[in-house]
C-alpha cells in the first residue's frame, strides 16, 4: 500500500466488514498486527500453538493458553490466485493471492500474499511473517518469500 | 470391523426413486419454494415403488424442516425421523441410518429427501463460524477455495493434475448430453474448458458445481419384503469425520476416507474391483482424485493418470458420474448421484447407460468422508 504511517486519512473504518467481530479475548492478536507482529495463543501445558483465537482453552488438553509472538517462519502449502471477486467492498482488487502455510509452530494458517508476486511462489519454500495494510489503519496477517 | 455377515449387509433397499427435472426447473426462470420440489419429488419416489404416502413412516430431511413437509404431505404417524442440515457429506450418515432403522425395524419405509431452491435460506457451509470469519479477512473460505489450494497441492506432491480435472469436466458433460434432465447438456472441448475463466486458479469454470433448483427422493425399505423387481439394495456402508479447523486437509482427506472405504468394503463383502461404475460427489472436480485414491480405486497418487488413461469416461474401465455429475447434470449434493446409481443399477438409464452394471459405489470425500456400495 503506498500510504505512510502517520499519514492515514483522519476520516476511515476501523474495522471494515471482512474483517472477523472482534472479541476481547482475541484483541492481542489484533493490537500486534500493526507492530508486525503475529502473536498465537500457546498451551503452557501441552505446547500446543492455536490459530485463529479460540475464546477457548486449549484444544487438545483444556488447559488455559497464553499469547506468544511467532516466529514469523513458515513453509508454504498452497497458493490459490482468485479471479473472481466474491465480497463487495474487499479493498484488494482480483486477481489476489491468498496462501496456505504451515507454520514453523506446527499449525496451519491462511494469509494474504504481501510484498511479492504469485510468480515468486512455490510449495514447499519457505517464507516470512508480513504484516499488510490493505486499507488505512486495516492490518491482515500476510507472508512473503523468504 | 464389519464383515461378510454384517447384520447391514444387504438389509436395506432403494425401492423407490423421484427427481426433478433440473433442465425443465432452470428452463422457466422461476424459483419453485424448496417444500413444493420436495413435495413433486416425493410423488414421483412413490409412483416409482407403487406405495402411498401413508405407508411412509420414516422421514428424513435435508435443507428442509421435517415438520413442515411432514404437514404439507400429510405425512402420520412418523416413526423415524431425522433433519439433516444438507445433503453431500450427510448423505451417507442419512442412508447409514435409514438402513440401521430398517434393519431393526424401527421403520418400515423411509423417505430419504433433499431440496435446494433460491428461495430457500439454507445455509452455505461457509456460514460465518470463528474459523470463516478469520479466512473471510483474506476473501476466501468457501470449499471452493480449499478445493483449488489442495490440487495445487495435489500436483505438487504426485504430479500435475489439470489435465485430469480437464478429463473429469469433459466426461461428466458428455454424460449430460444424454440426459434430457442435466442443465449443461452441450458438449465442451479441451479448448472450451482453457478457454473459461478462472475462478480461483489452478481451478477454472468447469472444474465448480453448478447452483440449481431441484429436488431428489428417495424410498428405502427392508430388501427382504422387497427382493423382486427394481430393488437396488445397499450392500455397505460407513463414513469417517477428521474435522479440522479448514476445509482443506494436509492428506487430501486421505485417512477417513481408508477408514470409511475398508468398513463400507468390509460390510458388503467386495473390494473395488468388483465395483462397475463409480458415483463421486464432485463439488469441484479435484474431489474426485481425492475419494479415487482415498477409497482405494487407484494407488494413492495415481488417480490423475487413472483419469487421463480414459478409465471414467461411459466406455472406461470404471465409468464416473453417469449422469453428469454436480458440474453438467444438477448440484443436488450427491442425492442425485445416488438416485442415478439406482437408475444404472436398474438397467434405465437408456442411452448412457453402463452395459452390465450390477455394483455401483457413491462417495463423498470431504473432513466427512463416507461411501455406499450398491448392487442389483
Amino acid at each position: 500500500m503506498t500510504n505512510e504511517p502517520g499519514d492515514r486519512p483522519v476520516e476511515h473504518d476501523p474495522h471494515p466488514d471482512y474483517l472477523p467481530p472482534r472479541k476481547p479475548w482475541a484483541e492481542p492478536y489484533w493490537e500486534a498486527l500493526p507492530d508486525g507482529k503475529l502473536l498465537l495463543q500457546h498451551c503452557e501445558q501441552c505446547n500446543a500453538f492455536a490459530y485463529p483465537p479460540v475464546d477457548e482453552r486449549c484444544s487438545v488438553c483444556k488447559s488455559p493458553t497464553s499469547w506468544r509472538e511467532a516466529s514469523g517462519q513458515a513453509r508454504l502449502w498452497s497458493w490459490i490466485v482468485f479471479h473472481h471477486e466474491f465480497f463487495a467492498g474487499y479493498p484488494l482488487p482480483a486477481p489476489y493471492t491468498v496462501l496456505m502455510l504451515e507454520l514453523a509452530e506446527g499449525i496451519r494458517m491462511l494469509a494474504t500474499l504481501a510484498g511479492a508476486e504469485p510468480a515468486d511462489l512455490a510449495c514447499d519454500a519457505p517464507m516470512e511473517f508480513l504484516s499488510r495494510e490493505v486499507a488505512p489503519g486495516v492490518f491482515i496477517p500476510g507472508f512473503a518469500p523468504a | 470391523m464389519a464383515d461378510r455377515n454384517h447384520v447391514l449387509r444387504g438389509a436395506a433397499s432403494v425401492i423407490g426413486v423421484g427427481s426433478t427435472d433440473y433442465a425443465a426447473l432452470r428452463a422457466t426462470g422461476q424459483p419453485v419454494a424448496p417444500l413444493e420440489l420436495a413435495s413433486r419429488a416425493i410423488r414421483l419416489a412413490l409412483e416409482d415403488c407403487q406405495l402411498d404416502i401413508s405407508d411412509i413412516d420414516g422421514l428424513m430431511t435435508m435443507n428442509l424442516l421435517w415438520d413442515e413437509l411432514a404437514l404439507r404431505e400429510s405425512m402420520q404417524d412418523l416413526r423415524v425421523i431425522a433433519e439433516y442440515p444438507a445433503g453431500g457429506r450427510w448423505v451417507v450418515p442419512a442412508l447409514l441410518q435409514a438402513t440401521e432403522s430398517l434393519a431393526v425395524g424401527s421403520a418400515d419405509a423411509i423417505v430419504v429427501v433433499l431440496a435446494l431452491s433460491q428461495l430457500a435460506s439454507y445455509a452455505d457451509s461457509a456460514a460465518p463460524g470463528a474459523n470463516t470469519a478469520f479466512e473471510a479477512m483474506h476473501a476466501t473460505g468457501g470449499p471452493g477455495a480449499h478445493s483449488a489450494l489442495m490440487a495445487r497441492r495435489y500436483s505438487h506432491e504426485f504430479g500435475g493434475c489439470g489435465a485430469a480435472l480437464r478429463e473429469i469436466a469433459i466426461s461428466n458433460r458428455s454424460n449430460a448430453n444424454l440426459n434430457s434432465r442435466a442443465v449443461y447438456q452441450n458438449r465442451i472441448t479441451a479448448d472450451d474448458y482453457h478457454a473459461a475463466r478462472y475462478i480461483a486458479d489452478p481451478l477454472r469454470l468447469f472444474d465448480y458445481c453448478m447452483v440449481n433448483d431441484g429436488a431428489v427422493a428417495l424410498v428405502l425399505s427392508r430388501t427382504a419384503e422387497h427382493s423382486a423387481g427394481r430393488a437396488v439394495s445397499i450392500g455397505g456402508l460407513a463414513a469417517s469425520a477428521r474435522q479440522g479447523t479448514h476445509y482443506s486437509a494436509p492428506d487430501f482427506y486421505f485417512r477417513q476416507s481408508q477408514d470409511a472405504a475398508a468398513e463400507m468394503f468390509a460390510m458388503a463383502d467386495l473390494t473395488a474391483a468388483d465395483i462397475d461404475l463409480i458415483q463421486i460427489y464432485d463439488n469441484y472436480t479435484p474431489s474426485v482424485l481425492f475419494a479415487l485414491d482415498g477409497f482405494g480405486f487407484t494407488e494413492r497418487g495415481s488417480a490423475g493418470r487413472f483419469v487421463e488413461e480414459g478409465n471414467i469416461t461411459r466406455s472406461g474401465s470404471l465409468p464416473l458420474n453417469t449422469s453428469g455429475g454436480h458440474t453438467s447434470e444438477a448440484y443436488m449434493q450427491g442425492m442425485n448421484l445416488v438416485a442415478e446409481a439406482v437408475t444404472q443399477l436398474r438397467g434405465e438409464a437408456g442411452e448412457r447407460q453402463v452395459a452390465g452394471a450390477a455394483t455401483a459405489c457413491f462417495m463423498c470425500v470431504t473432513p466427512l468422508a463416507g461411501g455406499c456400495v450398491l448392487w442389483r
